[in-house]
């Protein structure tokens, strides 16, 4: 299945518009440090030396206070009842086993490319931007680490043939916190993203790491989630400003799950774009936003036969024994519909469409 | 698993490494320049002499 032409160009021209705002924490770092004229790298012991109330709490959510959040955003998931009707066998140990893998298996690996490999491919190069200032470090690291994986993220919408790898994220039928790492071992394993942040800490942005990343948790655990923190947002006229700001700028319950519903171009889902993670504003940039302030009813792959938890974890080397299921031996690639609205090949190109929706 | 798959594999992980690898190259790039650019700018600021030392120190 080949990649529609209109998709392509339009992947060309958002990457080298990508390549611009990689360019510009860097570049506007340079224009603040040559108009004041700064040499951090002077004293680089008191550059990235984070204090305050704000690091007290991204150190917090970055030992245990994160488990402990998502584990309350969980409860509180379960009582509202969320998980009542779609959220058995397959499903549920399908969730563990993608909750549990990152923080069992995945981690660790992590950590041992940034504290084995690293040292040994680069062994001078340990801490060499160490002296880049806290403010200038988290704006490199927040737009290194999340414009990354907005587009891992879009590539695997958009190319065919990696749509597989992405598929367990959308497979479930209902919204959750678990769905934030509801993913594919091979999709996660290779995140581009992470190994981006990886080289940046090891060069001396830990600390401004660890704000980006308390930061990109809460919200991609949020926006995930069951509870619509944002609906006051929309409900209230006097929010109405800050909503405004709120939607365009990060990813909110609204835009992310209509991301996930099992429609596209009804007005409210919108499969084909909304691939921002914690910065929604890339898809504001690069047009494939669509701000509704709507839930879908309906979320997941319509064509969803509940395939094996193994086949949707390790695909492709556990298959899915789903007849006409992309995960199956011959399975489609991409499945085309033709009767229910699906995740069709020529879907998957974004249509232009505005970031409107007040 | 079939050598279709490990084929699909290895080009998956290689579209990981190409995203991963431009902003890398912009980043580290980027902070070099910078450092290069002003740490050089201000070496020769510090080490050229002002007009005063360069009349030996006595302005007339």
């Amino acid at each position: 299945m080949k990649m529609d032409l209109a998709v392509k160009k339009r992947i060309v021209r958002n990457a080298a518009l990508s390549l611009l705002i990689y360019a510009l924490p860097p570049a506007l770092m340079f224009a603040w440090l040559a108009f004041f004229r700064q040499t951090p790298w002077d004293h680089p012991a008191t550059a990235a030396h984070p204090s305050g109330l704000f690091w007290s709490f991204c150190s917090l959510l970055k030992g245990n206070g994160f488990i402990v959040f998502i584990v309350v955003l969980g409860l509180v998931e379960f009582s509202l009842g969320r998980y009542s009707d779609d959220w058995r066998g397959n499903e549920t140990v399908l969730d563990i086993v993608c909750f549990a893998l990152p923080r069992l298996v995945f981690a660790p690996f992590f950590a041992w490319f940034s504290l084995t490999v690293l040292p040994s491919v680069a062994p001078r190069e340990h801490n060499a931007f160490g002296w880049v200032p806290l403010f200038w470090g988290i704006l490199i690291i927040a737009v290194a680490d999340d414009l990354t994986h907005y587009w891992y993220h879009r590539l695997h919408h958009e190319v065919p043939w990696l749509w597989r790898f992405h598929r367990t994220h959308h497979s479930a039928p209902y919204m959750g916190m678990s769905m934030a790492s509801r993913q594919n071992a091979f999709f996660t394993v290779f995140f581009s993203q992470t190994y981006v942040t990886s080289v940046l800490v090891y060069l001396g942005l830990g600390p401004a790491s660890i704000a980006v990343l308390t930061i990109k948790s809460i919200i991609t655990t949020t926006a995930h989630s069951s509870v619509p923190w944002d609906k006051p947002f929309y409900k209230h006229k006097v929010l109405h400003p800050a909503a405004w700001v709120l939607e365009r700028f990060i990813s909110t319950p609204a835009t992310h799950h209509a991301h996930h519903a099992a429609t596209t171009d009804d007005g409210v889902g919108y499969y084909k774009g909304n691939f921002g993670n914690m910065f929604f504003l890339w898809d504001v940039i690069f047009g494939t936003a669509l701000i509704s302030r709507r839930f879908p009813k309906t979320y997941g792959i319509s064509h969803y036969q509940g395939d094996p938890w193994y086949a949707q974890v390790f695909w492709p080397v556990f298959k899915s024994n789903i007849p006409g299921s992309e995960l199956a031996p011959d399975g489609p690639v991409v499945r085309v519909e033709t009767e229910q609205p699906a995740l069709h090949a020529e879907d998957m190109a974004p249509a232009p469409v505005p970031a409107g929706g007040d | 698993m079939r050598s279709a798959d490990v084929a699909l594999l290895l080009k998956k992980i290689l579209v990981g490494v190409v995203v991963a690898s431009i902003p890398l190259l912009i980043m580290i790039g980027g902070l070099r320049f910078t450092r290069a650019l002003l740490a050089h700018g201000s070496g020769r600021a510090a080490a050229a002499p002002s007009r005063s030392d360069a009349q030996g120190g006595n302005p007339q």
